[in-house]
């Protein structure tokens, strides 16, 4: 039977893991777990090494790292013998449903953002626009300008590649619930699997603004929101 | 204001961006050399706005002259020959107007406030508009001086888009319509103001020479046969050929 301080640590909704000195991993709770379908353990042993007080104890340290959809802002490393290191990663909490003004919302067709937006950053760049667009996806309510902004910042980013991919799709089996109501996910890819986003904390602040998530890494940035009709 | 001519592709993409952002709330900016046709795109985003003078507006706003509560949407021209763009634009969005902007000249990069951007190319780069643009202004001249010339009897200006172009369209249905008459009673009009600076004789004399001088070389190329058609001596139109820095 797991003891309180297990079960705490078990279901705590920070990662936590514990690795050993060659960096295997000898245990990791549920979010932990979770945050491994986005980074490797290794790259987390390192970064438990790179924070690791000198000496025997415990270190926490304010950073701001971001794996995928999730930002933390800080970490605590801690081991009290050669034999083990343990890692706790902080979440940035952010949420989609925070603030979420219906006020301003317009009833709108993703389509013609993005023909807008494409138009206004990519004509005349030369760039190859591969489309592959779902056509059930229903009118929605969006902050039109902030979101059109927010594209406009992304596809800047894809100015000088030669193709790029835009895929907009519903994301199966995931909703959003906002004030108790649930609402389907729209989802737009935007891929070129050469480019590496360098302005990638512009597009978080901007799609913070725009009430949308964001993710972007290698080779394709993607935006996720719900469909409000 | 006419219609937006949009036969070449930039310009069908760009009809087609004013019209699809004409019916969300979103801040736009029209951008492209004079002439291109800003102000005329401007008014298919937003019909039934004003167009303000930037420099203009911003007095206007300043000296309390403007009830912006009142507006829903304004077109700007000219933004940016003013130094505060943002501010004004976030001043306007405060009151929830939406706004078009239309710019020859970007500086301090405004171009990112706004959501949408449309780019306007010269008539140069397309062809296919400075066509029907030309026929359009022809059209319209042969109307009212009452003419029939062909688009190839025109000399196409260009160099200010579409401003030049009817400018340079108006001008040679004019020349090319004038008569005798009509161009007796032009110079009588010009000596008579002409004549509040200079009255000399000799000095007047390039208005009839300069022109007959240039006429003649268009149609006898030499000045051999210049002089004999003429009538004149071959030395005297020499002479009055380098007076006049007519010489090639």
């Amino acid at each position: 039977m797991q003891t309180l301080i297990e079960s705490f640590s078990e279901f705590d909704l920070n990662p936590f893991m514990i690795f050993s000195c060659e960096g295997k991993l000898l245990h990791y709770n549920q979010e932990g777990e979770y945050l491994f379908s986005f980074v490797s353990p290794k790259d987390l042993y390192e970064l438990a090494l790179n924070y690791a007080p000198k000496s025997f104890g415990m270190r926490s340290s304010h950073i701001n790292i971001r794996y995928d959809r999730y930002t933390f802002c800080a970490l605590l490393v801690g081991y009290q013998d050669d034999e083990r290191i343990a890692l706790r990663l902080y979440k940035e909490m952010t949420n989609i449903t925070n603030n979420f003004g219906k006020e301003n919302l317009t009833l709108t067709n993703i389509f013609t953002l993005l023909e807008l937006s494409k138009n206004s950053v990519l004509v005349n760049k030369g760039v190859l626009i591969c489309e592959l667009y779902d056509p059930t996806i229903p009118e929605m309510k969006l902050q039109v300008e902030k979101f059109l902004k927010l594209l406009n910042k992304i596809f800047a980013e894809y100015t000088d590649t030669k193709m790029i991919e835009i895929r907009v799709s519903l994301k199966i089996g995931k909703n959003i619930l906002i004030e108790g109501k649930s609402y389907p996910v729209c989802n737009i890819t935007i891929s070129n699997r050469e480019l590496s986003v360098k302005n990638g904390d512009i597009f978080y602040s901007l799609a913070k603004e725009a009430n949308v998530l964001v993710i972007a890494k290698k080779g394709k940035t993607v935006i996720e929101f719900p469909i409000i009709s | 204001m006419g219609e937006f001519i949009a036969e070449s592709e930039v310009s069908k993409n760009a009809l087609n961006m004013a019209n699809l952002v004409s019916t969300l709330p979103v801040q736009v900016l029209i951008f492209g050399e004079v002439g291109t046709g800003k102000k005329t795109l401007a008014r298919v985003v937003a019909s039934d706005a004003t167009i303000y003078q930037a420099q203009k507006l911003n007095l206007l706003i300043n000296e309390n002259r403007i009830n912006l509560d009142e507006i829903e949407t304004i077109i700007i021209s000219n933004i940016e020959k003013i130094n505060n763009v943002k501010q004004l634009i976030e001043k306007l969005e405060k009151h929830h107007i939406k706004v078009v902007v239309t710019a020859e000249d970007e500086k301090d990069s405004f171009g990112e406030k706004f959501a949408v951007r449309i780019d306007l190319v010269s008539l140069q780069e397309r062809k296919e508009d400075l066509k029907a643009l030309s026929i359009s202004y022809l059209l319209e001249a042969n109307r009212l001086f009452d003419t029939d010339i062909f688009i190839d009897d025109v000399e196409l200006d260009v160099s200010k888009n579409s401003i030049s172009l009817k400018e340079s369209i108006y001008r040679s249905v004019l020349f090319n319509s004038a008569d005798k008459e009509k161009v007796l009673i032009l110079l009588e009009k010009f000596l008579y103001k002409e004549m509040q600076s200079r009255c000399d004789y000799k000095d007047l004399l390039e208005i009839f020479e300069i022109p007959l001088i240039k006429a003649a070389r268009g149609r006898f190329k030499s000045q051999l046969q210049m002089a004999q058609k003429l009538n004149i001596n071959r030395n005297t139109l020499r002479k009055k050929i380098n007076q006049y820095g007519l010489g090639d």
